[in-house]
């Protein structure tokens, strides 16, 4: 007994480690799913609280083979402002100051009642008009515009871009909606 | 991998693992951090007319019996005042019956083309305009027309 107490422990060398394989599996299966399951297309799409409406048909975002172009209409101030008269969740707060109502599409803002970024925007909804032609002596043309504007917008910038687009040949219109909480079970 | 796993001895060309593993740390982060599900939407189709407005004439002879709705919103109160014709009217529920009851007076009068006019201030906000065109759709009235400015009148609008 003494002699065995007395002994050297065995001269051997414990590895430990970690075996990293299932952790890059795992990691692996996470990138995968946020990389097919984000949502890479919102840059046509800006922050818009949408008019709720019962009676809509659900949007898959299928466009015809002419295209359709996404203009969105949204409350936005420069350089991180705050607009006393605008609260997204508050219904009484409704901004009716012109320059703080944005019409966006693909990144890019215009102002309507500015003619010159009118014009710009005018020009832009030209070209994607002329897309949806078969020939550009057409008058009309088949390419499909969403309009996703801010429920507390003025009626009043809906009604300039539903101008422009028909005096560029555009007449159609969808107008986005979202579905009211209670009945979002029809989606599914 | 290997160098840690000790198959190094069996398996002379290892492979470092450690700078994927960083690299796929830092994009599982991105992809966390900016990910979102993309939302359920809904939309409404109308199409512009394209034989009248911009292209066309004026109309040449304005429909006196026409169902209009009229908006107006007041920015100081924040009241919108609604009207069926010259009707006041209350409720969505009231509105919608009072638009079916017009509507269908005009299809026993042989004119089941007769559209509901939705005519409003410029500064009605867009979710009464769209809650008077989702009450249409509800009571099955498809043709809901929005009125618009005659021509010139945005530039009169735009000084105001």
């Amino acid at each position: 007994m003494a002699k065995h107490s007395l002994a050297k422990p065995p001269d051997v060398e414990e590895a430990t480690s970690i075996n990293l394989v299932p952790m890059v599996d795992i990691m692996f299966l996470m990138l995968l799913f946020f990389m097919l399951g984000s949502d890479m297309g919102q840059r046509e799409l800006e922050e818009v609280t949408l008019p709720l409406a019962s009676s809509i048909k659900e949007d898959k975002g299928d466009a015809p083979k002419e295209g359709r172009t996404t203009i969105n209409i949204y409350h936005d101030m420069k350089h991180g402002q705050v607009c006393a008269d605008y609260d997204a969740k508050d219904i009484q707060r409704i901004c009716r100051n012109d320059d703080h109502w944005k019409v966006g599409i693909r990144g890019h803002d215009y102002n309507v009642k500015d003619p010159a970024q009118r014009d710009k925007l005018r020009g832009l909804l030209k070209r994607d008009s002329d897309e949806g032609k078969a020939t550009l002596t057409d008058r009309v043309s088949e390419r499909l515009v969403m309009i996703r504007a801010d429920g507390k917008a003025p009626y009043g910038a809906v009604q300039h871009v539903m101008n422009l687009c028909a005096e560029c040949g555009i007449y159609k219109i969808e107008t986005g909606a979202a579905q009211p909480p209670a009945d979002n079970s029809k989606f599914k | 991998m290997a160098a840690h796993g000790g198959s190094s001895e069996d398996n002379p060309v290892s492979l470092n693992v450690a700078p994927m593993v960083d690299i796929i740390f830092c994009l599982c982060i991105f992809f966390m951090c900016s990910f979102h599900f993309k939302q359920l939407e809904g939309k409404m189709e109308s199409w512009l007319p394209k034989d009248k407005g911009v292209f066309g004439d004026p109309v040449p002879n304005p429909i006196l019996e026409e169902v209009r709705v009229f908006m107006k919103w007041d920015s100081a109160t924040g009241l919108l005042t609604r009207k069926v014709n010259a009707q006041l009217i209350g409720s969505d529920e009231e509105m919608g019956a009072i638009l079916q009851e017009r509507i269908e007076k005009f299809k026993s009068l042989n004119r089941p083309d007769t559209p509901v006019i939705v005519d409003a201030d410029p500064n009605v906000p867009w979710k009464d305009v769209i809650t008077v065109m989702d009450i249409c759709k509800s009571r099955k009235l498809e043709k809901v027309e929005l009125a618009a400015p005659m021509p010139g009148q945005w530039e009169k609008m735009d000084k105001k």
